[in-house]
């Protein structure tokens, strides 16, 4: 029999064990309630503390001149919020903030207020977004962890207003609302991505993973050049001012490649700033391609580069440009008397009755396809917004008097890229070349890539075309243009005033769209340039005197940031000869039935007299001796060279010689025969 | 402060506690004990010289083989455990890297703004109009002839890169 000492120890011993098998099935139970039981929400529990989601930044695209030059760029700027309802005070929160942000205290006392007692806001409220970096620095160094920041996207236009139509600009959420920020804006709107990352106690990252790949805007290289823009914007400023016109436009354009140089607007804006109240809205209109207007005599360049390829009207071919009786009224020039004109002249002197005259003989049907084929009524498609494609009614709502309008620029509106357009055809040797913006795009994760420009049409014959340069050479040279010689530089261009219509008070009023469009060098073009100036009043008003001066001023800082050679000598331009015929009005009110209304405008001074032109420099003629008319003209065109084509088979004599200097504005004189 | 010994003693002198107290209640003038006063130790004198332990190879074998095991443990432990400890250790490099990356674009982004707006034309051109300069004439520009050979290094140059 065991003792009673043992028989306790036992039972002890047994309690003992007892107790800690109940206690270590406790534990155990426990532990398989949270591990097993429970896992999965313990499981969230640990990585809601662990695992932190940050934001990956998507920036927007950056847009770039042709050479470079940022015009647009978005950087990471840091938001400030907090939850009001975590703050034991208000009072001391808008104190330690407000002088750190630089915040009036009491409205952000206030607005703290509002947002803890607003449930909708869920107790959150944004002390200031986009703040400096200086701003968050400061306001990070008081390590207080109620203050909590946001990653943004802040947009920087660091050239301000420079080509600021053009780019345009974005809204608060960095989404475009005008210009190419509107038009490409799918393409370079980035979007934030998101990674998970593993954080320890001291929230440090240990280990990140992209759980939300960010999207990152394309990066885009503009056709613009911030140099000849800056000068575009200067000169259209310098004579909005001068006129006192009411806007003005400048586009800039390489005839070659369709490539817009410059496309300024007056007035202008600063991007960088949102619209203040009170802003003019045409501020932030590209007037060059959301405005048109009618443009009046410019337009007579497209009425006979038409004549040109449809009738057999030639230069020197004579029209009797007095006056002339048409639907039972007589028209005559808005200001003069001329007597016959050969075509030429008609383009030099701006003659409305030679236009007409032309017009006439080119009729409506053929004048209406090559208005179309000029590109007139359409959109030229550079990807900007609200572009407008102009007004060309159809051939069947052609009113009786239509076909004397539209030959002098009225009753068709277009906007100064269409002109520039059209004039590039002239320039180019008479292909058409779509203008564009876009030179290269760098998708993300590939290089910079070469937009392709789109294949170029024939839309008239190189002889056509070098002809017309020729005759738009004379305008510049003894016509209503002289004011846009340039020095060092062969030029031509064509003038256009054309009287504005109130469409409230219906009839034609005294103030004017002034415009001017232009190319140079005269034998291999550089460049294409059209200036508009709405609203000009008085015969300072008129295309010579308001337009051309800005052609002649922004043409030649744009050859000279292309560094284009010259190509005749240096001269004295001709700038305020009072002996120069600048009245080149286009008869504006011909499809209504009122009279002509009287013009209180420049007196009529007989024309310039043909300035010297020295000839010591230029292209040399080349020998086509033996040569077939078709490679002639392929030979010239790809030269850049005017020829005048004559008789059959092939050439046998040219003027001037082989190897001699073609003299500015002059054409070689190729005799074909058998 | 509650130590072993005072817990130990309570147990021990529990039945001591109150004569002591009853003595003292007797004589005013009598000091305060000291803690454990009444417990005597003696010191016995054990010679253990004599004692010599007994060979066991087969509990040194045991031994030797138990501090082998558990070195080998330690080594398994260990090696399993590196490379995760030096992933994490990695993981913080990388991270602080990146960090450090994204710090770096945003700030080259800041500059690039920067050198923008100082390389702005209008800013040039005020600049330049500071220094009483001015753009040159059509004249005072000459453009060198490609096959030139004096004075015109940068453009030959140039014109051989392109072709």
């Amino acid at each position: 029999m065991e003792s009673p000492a043992r028989t306790q120890a036992v039972t002890r011993t047994t309690f003992l064990a007892g107790g800690a098998a109940l206690w270590a099935t406790a534990i155990f139970g426990k532990l398989f309630y949270l591990q097993v039981v429970r896992h999965k929400h313990y499981a969230e529990l640990a990585r809601d503390q662990q695992v932190k989601t940050v934001e990956v930044p998507g920036p927007r695209g950056s847009i770039f001149d042709r050479n470079g030059q940022a015009l647009a760029m978005s950087v990471p700027v840091d938001s400030v919020f907090v939850n009001p309802s975590r703050l034991a005070s208000l009072d001391v929160a808008a104190d330690i903030i407000a002088p750190v942000l630089k915040l009036d205290r009491d409205q952000l006392f206030n607005r703290l207020t509002s947002a803890r007692k607003d449930p909708k806001r869920r107790g959150f409220c944004w002390i200031k977004r986009k703040i400096t970096p200086e701003e968050a620095a400061n306001l990070r160094s008081l390590r207080l962890p109620w203050i909590e920041f946001h990653n943004e996207s802040q947009r920087h236009y660091p050239k301000t207003f420079i080509a600021a139509h053009v780019i345009g600009s974005v809204n608060h959420e960095e989404k475009g609302n005008s210009g190419i920020e509107l038009g490409l804006d799918a393409e370079l709107r980035g979007e934030a991505g998101a990674a998970q990352v593993l954080t320890d106690v001291a929230k440090r990252g240990i280990e990140s993973r992209l759980s939300d790949e960010p999207k990152v805007g394309t990066n885009l290289v503009l056709t613009i050049d911030e140099r000849i823009q800056f000068a575009a914007e200067r000169d259209l400023k310098e004579a909005v001012d001068r006129t006192r016109a009411r806007t003005g436009t400048v586009v800039v354009m390489n005839p070659h490649s369709g490539e817009i140089l410059a496309m300024a607007s007056y007035p202008t804006f600063d991007p960088n700033t949102p619209p203040r109240k009170g802003e003019p809205p045409s501020a932030r209109l590209n007037l060059a391609v959301a405005a048109p207007f009618e443009p009046g005599s410019v337009f007579k360049v497209v009425t006979l580069a038409t004549a040109l390829e449809t009738t057999s009207l030639r230069p020197d071919s004579i029209l009797p440009c007095g006056t002339m009786k048409m639907f039972n009224r007589v028209i005559h020039e808005a200001k003069h008397q001329y007597g016959p004109l050969s075509m030429a002249d008609v383009l030099a002197k701006s003659s409305n009755v030679g236009a007409i005259q032309i017009g006439m003989r080119v009729g409506k049907e053929k004048l209406y396809e090559y208005l179309r084929k000029f590109g007139f009524g359409q959109k030229t498609g550079t990807g900007l917004p609200a572009e407008s494609g102009g007004m060309l009614r159809r051939l069947d709502r052609w009113q009786p008097g239509s076909i004397c309008s539209i030959p002098m620029g009225h009753e068709i509106s277009t906007t100064a890229l269409q002109l520039g357009q059209a004039c590039s055809v002239i320039a180019n040797g008479g292909l058409m070349i779509k203008p564009r913006l876009v030179l290269k795009r760098q998708r993300p994760g590939y290089r910079m890539e070469e937009e392709k420009a789109e294949r170029p049409v024939r839309i008239v014959k190189p002889e056509t075309a070098f002809t017309m340069r020729s005759m738009m050479e004379g305008v510049v040279l003894h016509g209503t243009g002289t004011r846009a010689r340039l020095d060092g530089y062969s030029s031509a261009g064509k003038t256009g005033s054309a009287q504005i219509y109130d469409y409230a008070a219906r009839r034609y009023t005294s103030s004017y769209n002034a415009s001017f469009m232009g190319f140079a060098p005269v034998t291999n073009p550089a460049i294409v340039v059209v200036v508009t100036l709405n609203g000009t009043h008085g015969a300072a008003g008129f295309g010579g005197p308001a337009a051309a001066p800005v052609f002649r001023t922004v043409a030649m800082e744009a050859l000279r940031v292309l560094d284009v050679p010259k190509d005749i000598p240096d001269q004295e331009s001709a700038t305020d000869d009072p002996k120069v015929d600048e009245n080149d009005l286009a008869i504006a009110d011909l499809s209504d039935p009122p009279p002509l209304e009287e013009l209180a405008d420049p007196p009529m001074i007989g024309p310039a007299p043909l300035p010297k032109i020295e000839t010591a420099t230029g292209p040399r003629v080349p020998n086509f001796k033996g040569m077939t008319m078709r490679a002639v003209v392929e030979e010239a065109g790809s030269m850049g060279l005017p020829v005048s084509l004559d008789g059959r088979g092939v050439a046998r004599m040219q003027v001037p010689a082989p190897g001699s200097v073609l003299p500015p504005g002059e054409r070689i004189r190729v005799q074909f025969a058998r | 402060m509650a130590t072993l010994a005072t817990i130990l003693r309570k147990f021990d002198t529990a039945g001591a506690e109150p004569r002591r107290a009853a003595v003292a209640q007797s004589n005013p003038y009598l000091l305060r004990p000291l803690p454990n006063e009444d417990i005597f130790f003696h010191k016995k004198k054990v010679d253990n010289s004599r004692l010599v332990r007994e060979a066991d190879p087969r509990a040194k074998t045991e031994c030797w083989s138990t501090i082998g095991a558990v070195c080998a443990l330690a080594a398994v432990l260990i090696t399993s455990v590196a490379p995760s400890v030096a992933g994490i250790t990695a993981g913080y490099q990388i991270q602080a890297l990146k960090q450090e990356r994204q710090r770096l674009l945003d700030e080259r982004r800041g500059l690039e703004v920067d050198e923008a707006k100082l390389l702005a034309p209008e800013r040039l051109e005020q600049l330049a109009k500071d220094q009483k300069m001015a753009s040159p004439k059509t004249d005072q520009v000459v453009h060198l002839m490609i096959n030139a050979s004096e004075g015109t290094v940068a453009f030959n140059v140039n014109s051989k890169k392109e072709k």
